[in-house]
């Protein structure tokens, strides 16, 4: 069931709102799922809702509802009656004025016609990756959706975009003589269905060789070396490198790349681009929450902060451009991150090193203090590899970012990161 | 629409599952009315209101499940809904899955909500959350973001073993976020209310008076050091004893988990730590903010003594996890909403209190490191977890000499527990907090303070 958001619109500035913009979004998904190791359920369902922001003067509000129950005049009453009791957000300019918005790849039929069927069939090939008997496999899941996304304002907009995504996810551990070893997962989502098959039975392979591994994992003295991130730990550190540079934390306070525009923050192999408008990658869409189009921003260049990531309002009060990077009105959230392959090779040109896979802990953009574990960890040492076990690192995020000495040349992918391997030097790794 | 009708539209979609062929069915009808309030900087940001409905059904069809949900609540969308749920279920092949029946309950529950939260005018929610971004704002914060919102709900679930069972709650939350800063150097702290209640909770738990323990955290950690790690004498506080009990213990006793060998697996019975300990997982309080008094599978919620007196006794259970481990479901069936299947989930996890008094463990302690409010942390099913302390304090001789910065706790928890020397009788339910086991379920937990050891993170 659509809504229509030209009228909801029109509503609201009839009820008194000096700008308002809506949104609807309608979520078909459909979900098989696995519980130790053997095909549990499959679900479906659709959610459709729309939000109506409304701004009567300098007062913001919004209100939401499930499309089957929306009465336009009654949601944009509510919405308008919320503004006039809330406080005046003096820093409020005004909603964006409509702009170009990119054709990009994020609709695939052949994804739109999956079934529960060929999902079950998806899965069943995962769960054929992790049979090793020492293998237990707490979850798994396939999962196919598709969005369909409505975007209209009182400054002119009216835009609508459909997508569909997949997903496949799987947790596993091991089990031998009483020991259990540390639980591995992997998650992977694209928009198109080619691909995908093979992607999800690779992950599968993955988390299952990972759970195995992690049964006898070699302790390590402390000692100092190369942290190599790949792309699984990577998308762990640079969120927290994309909190700094998110305009919303540079304006708000607490980003400690405030003020540097243009100047080094990193070593020059490090390149590091939001890019909503990446083929076929979850985090891609033609515009944002507030009908600004994606794009493709260099945050960081050859080491050199670029640009933050914006959206309308943020951009104003930096006194920078607006990215295409809004989550609803008022906040602003990454797409794609991207670093740009370098000509490194880390795992060959690493002495002493350990390779992180995952990491758990923290990462703090405001302080920069890094305090985490590498789960799933190989210790690399004079030409040989072996699992090892947790080892932790204390050390400060703006300062490992310039001591990446090696940036590798191969991009992985997960969550929304697309990222080759990259090295740290002069990590200390104590066991924990 | 009122919870009965929800009730009766719940009875109904089970009725056609069974119909359909379903062995078992159950439903659920949820409603939930939000208000939130964000502000920074001395101002509001926004507001905003939301209202949702929908109904759930999920069916077991020759031993497997298939679940739908529709946001139509009219006859040709509930029909629907059942129809695809029993297609889904026929699609699903392999070894059956078992589904426990006999728990199904019938009866009403309400939250004890005494300021409800829609008879709270909108500028008076906006008035208290300005008072509380005030009280952040002091010489030295540089950023301050305080985030409000309350929800009232009901939810009706009806059950093919005779579940007619209705709840209806409010739930009130409050983050209070501040980071202070001077030259390049930042420290944030966070503080969270979040209750189930009315708007009551808030004058029981002052946002302003927390967003003042913020804000001095916040100043206080600035100039403090980052401490050397190693493996440490500890005394935790109620939060963080809270934050252990669950992620790191709780997770590994929930069934599903149990069932693919976590480090519980096959256990039971077996002495794990001291006397003094003992661990529940609990429906309960009723102003916890994981209060679930009937499951999302109909089943009324039972208090789970998972380590009693250090043995451990039991783990908890949905529906399906008790059929195949051949023992009663616990009322641990929870799901997000109505968009999202049953999981085994924990609800209010805690350590029951000991005899010490906090200030008795304090002066006991010739060197070790007290440590308060948890942010954030994993855990894993061999025990093993990593959390994120906010504040830590040395201890020499008895007392607390000085503040810490960006420490982290690691360790096993069994280990953790067995090494556990001292339990407090300061018994708090601290840790409101949202667990994303695949979905969101409110969660809460707590304890007295405990004096253990493990891994402290800080400088190598």
């Amino acid at each position: 069931m659509s809504v229509d958001v030209e009228r909801l619109v029109a509503e609201a500035l009839r009820g008194g709102a000096d700008e308002a913009v809506a949104v609807y979004t309608e979520l078909r998904s459909m979900k098989v799922e696995a519980e130790n190791g053997r095909p549990k359920s499959a679900e479906s369902g659709v959610r459709s809702g729309v939000t109506l922001t409304v701004i009567v003067g300098k007062r913001v509000a919004s209100a939401s509802a499930t499309a089957v129950a929306v009465e336009p005049e009654r949601l944009a009453a509510s919405a308008v009656s919320a503004a006039r009791a809330a406080g005046e957000n003096p820093h409020w300019s005004g909603l964006p004025d409509p702009s170009p918005v990119p054709q990009v790849q994020v609709y695939d039929p052949e994804a739109a016609a999956l079934g529960p069927e060929e999902l079950s069939q998806l899965l069943r090939g995962m769960l054929g990756e992790a049979v090793e008997a020492r293998v237990r496999v707490p979850m798994a899941l396939v999962e196919a959706a598709e969005t369909r996304v409505s975007l209209a304002s009182s400054r002119g907009h009216s835009l609508e975009y459909r997508a569909t995504s997949l997903s496949s996810f799987m947790a596993a551990n091991a089990v031998e003589g009483g020991v259990v070893g540390s639980i591995a997962e992997d998650f992977y989502s694209t928009r198109r269905f080619k691909g995908f098959e093979e992607a999800s039975t690779g992950l599968a392979a993955r988390v299952s060789r990972w759970a195995r591994e992690s049964l006898n994992p070699e302790k390590v003295e402390p000692f100092e070396g190369w942290l190599i991130l790949d792309w699984g730990a990577l998308s762990y550190f640079l969120s927290a490198v994309a909190d700094a540079y998110n305009g919303e934390n540079v304006w708000m306070g607490s980003s400690r790349f405030a003020g540097k525009l243009g100047e080094e923050v990193a070593a020059q192999t490090l390149t590091v681009i939001d890019d909503g408008t990446l083929p076929w990658a979850p985090g891609t869409s033609p515009f944002d929450g507030e009908g600004t189009g994606r794009r493709r921003t260099a945050a960081v260049e050859r080491g050199v902060l670029k640009s933050y990531i914006a959206n309308t309002y943020y951009a104003r009060l930096l006194g920078v451009e607006a990215t295409g990077n809004s989550y609803g009105l008022l906040s602003v959230s990454p797409t794609n991150i991207v670093v740009e392959p370098g000509r490194g090779s880390p795992l060959e040109e690493a002495e002493r090193a350990v390779y992180a896979r995952y990491l758990t802990g923290d990462i703090r953009h405001e302080d920069g203090v890094v305090s985490v574990v590498v789960k799933q960890g190989v210790y690399l040492c004079c030409g040989d590899s072996r699992p090892v076990a947790e080892v932790s690192v204390s050390d400060d995020l703006y300062s490992m970012l310039g001591r990446i000495v090696s940036v590798g040349g191969e991009q992985g992918f997960r969550s929304g990161v697309y990222a080759p391997p990259i090295a740290i030097s002069g990590v200390s790794f104590s066991p924990t | 629409m009122d919870p009965q009708e929800g009730l009766a539209l719940a009875e109904k979609a089970v009725e056609l599952a069974e119909k359909g062929g379903a062995g078992y069915a159950d439903s659920r009808v949820e409603y939930a009315s939000s208000y939130s309030v964000r502000a920074a900087k001395g101002s509001v940001e926004a507001s905003g209101l939301s209202e949702a409905l929908g109904l759930a059904v999920r069916v077991h069809l020759r031993g497997h499940w298939g679940f739908a949900f529709t946001e139509n609540l009219g006859e040709a969308g509930i029909r629907d809904a059942v129809d695809r749920a029993l297609r889904l279920a026929r699609s699903i092949s392999g070894e059956p899955r078992g589904v426990a029946l006999g728990g199904g309950v019938k009866a009403r529950f309400s939250a004890d909500v005494k300021v409800d939260p829609r008879d709270v005018s909108p500028e008076e929610k906006v008035s208290l959350v300005l008072d509380a971004d005030r009280e952040l704002r002091r010489e030295g914060i540089v950023d301050d973001r305080v985030r409000y919102s309350d929800v009232r709900y009901w939810k009706a679930v009806a059950s093919s073993d005779g579940a007619e069972a209705l709840v209806e709650g409010s739930r009130v939350r409050v983050l209070l976020y501040a980071v202070a800063g001077r030259g390049g150097v930042k420290s944030p702290a966070l503080e969270v209310v979040a209750k189930t209640g009315g708007l009551e909770v808030l004058r029981a738990e002052s946002p302003i008076e927390r967003a003042a323990v913020a804000a001095e955290r916040a100043l206080r950690l600035l100039d403090a050091p980052v401490p050397r790690g190693g493996y440490e004498t500890v005394i935790l506080d109620n939060d963080l004893v809270g934050m252990i009990v669950h992620e790191a213990f709780g997770h590994t006793a929930e069934a599903d988990f149990v069932s693919t060998g976590s480090i519980l697996a096959g256990r039971i019975g077996e002495r794990l730590a001291a006397e003094e300990v003992s661990i529940v997982d609990a429906p309960g309080p009723k102003d916890s903010y994981g209060w679930t008094p009937v499951d999302d599978e109909g089943v009324a919620g039972r208090e789970v003594r998972i380590l009693d007196h250090g043995v451990l006794r039991g783990y908890m259970h949905s529906r399906q996890t008790a059929a195949e481990m051949g023992v009663e479901p616990t009322g641990n069936g929870r799901a997000q909403d109505y968009a999202h299947a049953p999981l085994v989930r924990m609800r209010t996890t805690y350590m029951e209190p000991g005899t010490w008094k906090r200030d008795e463990i304090i002066g006991d302690t010739e060197k070790g490191l007290y440590l308060v409010k948890s942010l954030h942390g994993e855990s894993d099913m061999n025990g093993n977890f990593m959390f994120v302390v906010q504040e830590a304090w040395e201890i020499r001789g008895g007392e607390p000499v000085r503040p810490y910065r960006g420490v982290t706790i690691s360790g096993n928890s069994l280990d953790v527990l067995a090494s556990i020397d001292a339990v407090g009788d300061d018994f708090m339910i601290a840790s409101p907090g949202v667990c994303g086991k695949l979905q969101l379920v409110p969660v809460d937990g707590g304890g007295p303070h405990v004096r253990t050891r493990l891994y402290v993170g800080g400088k190598a």
